[in-house]
């Protein structure tokens, strides 16, 4: 390998620094966004139960969207659709996993085992179509 | 204030909290399946190169295992803003020396292999990057609200009216052709 001379690593260096740079701006930006959601969130959960008490009207915007029974609705309806695409998101990937895996350790297996049985699954870890 | 209201508002918040965590799951969700789809391209090419077709020690089989060891360790980093700001930092930016740069590399290590092999490694490099693209395209939850969800509603219609145009096209031309009949026999 050769060598590379001072203004290459100068350089290489300064490449880094910007990255590293970039990358914590980022992670700012990214922080402030995601933890400034949730206080907005939880900000006019505070003032519904102060509604709630009745100190407050609903005369506030935010206070009037969240009371609003059609955007209750979305929000819920985002919610619940959201929550199920991520378990069935979560499951495709985990067999995708079992698929990947499950090849390999049949073929190294075999080779310590010759006469290793088979929970004869799927090569996705379903159950069997003959055993249904 | 009404009960109904104060009602809606209760499941307001406690839907957006759930939205809200629900789009850090699916950041996690992404690192998660970027690295999966990564791992399967490492081995695809380790089963290449375990197949003979080219050297364990080839400069371009180690260029291609590190990049894609750096994307799995890395994927957490990956973002369309840190991608952004990057790109803006290092617009006018010139490593002293072009060799050093990544194409460089790759492309004097694709020098020793036939036109067939070369092909096949580029491929796998192109899948890479295609990887690395869909990861931050799909990870971002603003891009996918304000890009991709409205493009697939967009492209889903856009299916829905063309088959269902086709579907209506035999009676909508018996239909033609009836009134082109009655409107020449007047």
């Amino acid at each position: 390998m050769t060598k590379k001379s001072r203004a290459a690593l100068e350089a290489e260096n300064k490449l880094l620094r910007k990255y590293k740079v970039s990358e914590s701006i980022a992670n700012v930006m990214n922080t402030v966004i995601k933890w400034s959601a949730l206080v907005w969130i939880v900000k006019y959960g505070y003032l519904s139960i102060l509604a709630l008490a009745g100190q407050i009207t609903k005369a506030d915007l935010g206070v009037n969207l969240l009371a609003n029974e059609a955007f209750a609705k979305v929000v819920a309806v985002i919610f619940a659709f959201g929550g199920i695409g991520y378990g069935l998101n979560e499951r495709r990937l985990r067999k995708n996993t079992v698929e990947g895996l499950s090849s390999r350790v049949q073929e190294l297996e075999g080779m310590v085992d010759e006469s290793r049985s088979s929970s004869q699954l799927t090569p996705r870890g379903d159950t069997h179509p003959k055993d249904i | 204030m009404p009960h109904d209201h104060i009602i809606n508002m209760f499941f307001s918040t406690i839907s957006l909290v759930g939205i809200w965590f629900l789009f850090i799951l699916h950041r996690k969700y992404s690192i998660d399946r970027f690295r999966e789809e990564m791992f399967r391209l490492r081995d695809e090419v380790f089963n290449y190169a375990e197949s003979g077709e080219i050297d364990f020690n080839s400069q371009a089989y180690g260029l291609l295992r590190t990049a894609a060891n750096g994307f799995i360790r890395f994927a957490h980093k990956l973002s369309v803003l840190q991608m952004i700001l990057f790109y803006f930092s290092v617009k006018n930016f010139k490593l002293i020396d072009t060799k050093d740069s990544f194409d460089e590399k790759w492309a004097k290590s694709l020098e020793g292999f036939n036109d067939e092999k070369a092909k096949t490694l580029k491929e796998y490099k192109l899948r890479m990057s295609l990887l690395v693209i869909k990861h931050i395209v799909f990870s971002s939850p603003p891009l996918l609200l304000t890009i991709i969800f409205p493009l697939i509603t967009c492209f889903a219609i856009k299916y829905a009216l063309s088959n269902f145009v086709r579907v209506l096209k035999t009676p909508l031309n018996d239909i033609n052709s009836a009134a082109f009949a009655y409107g020449g026999s007047c």
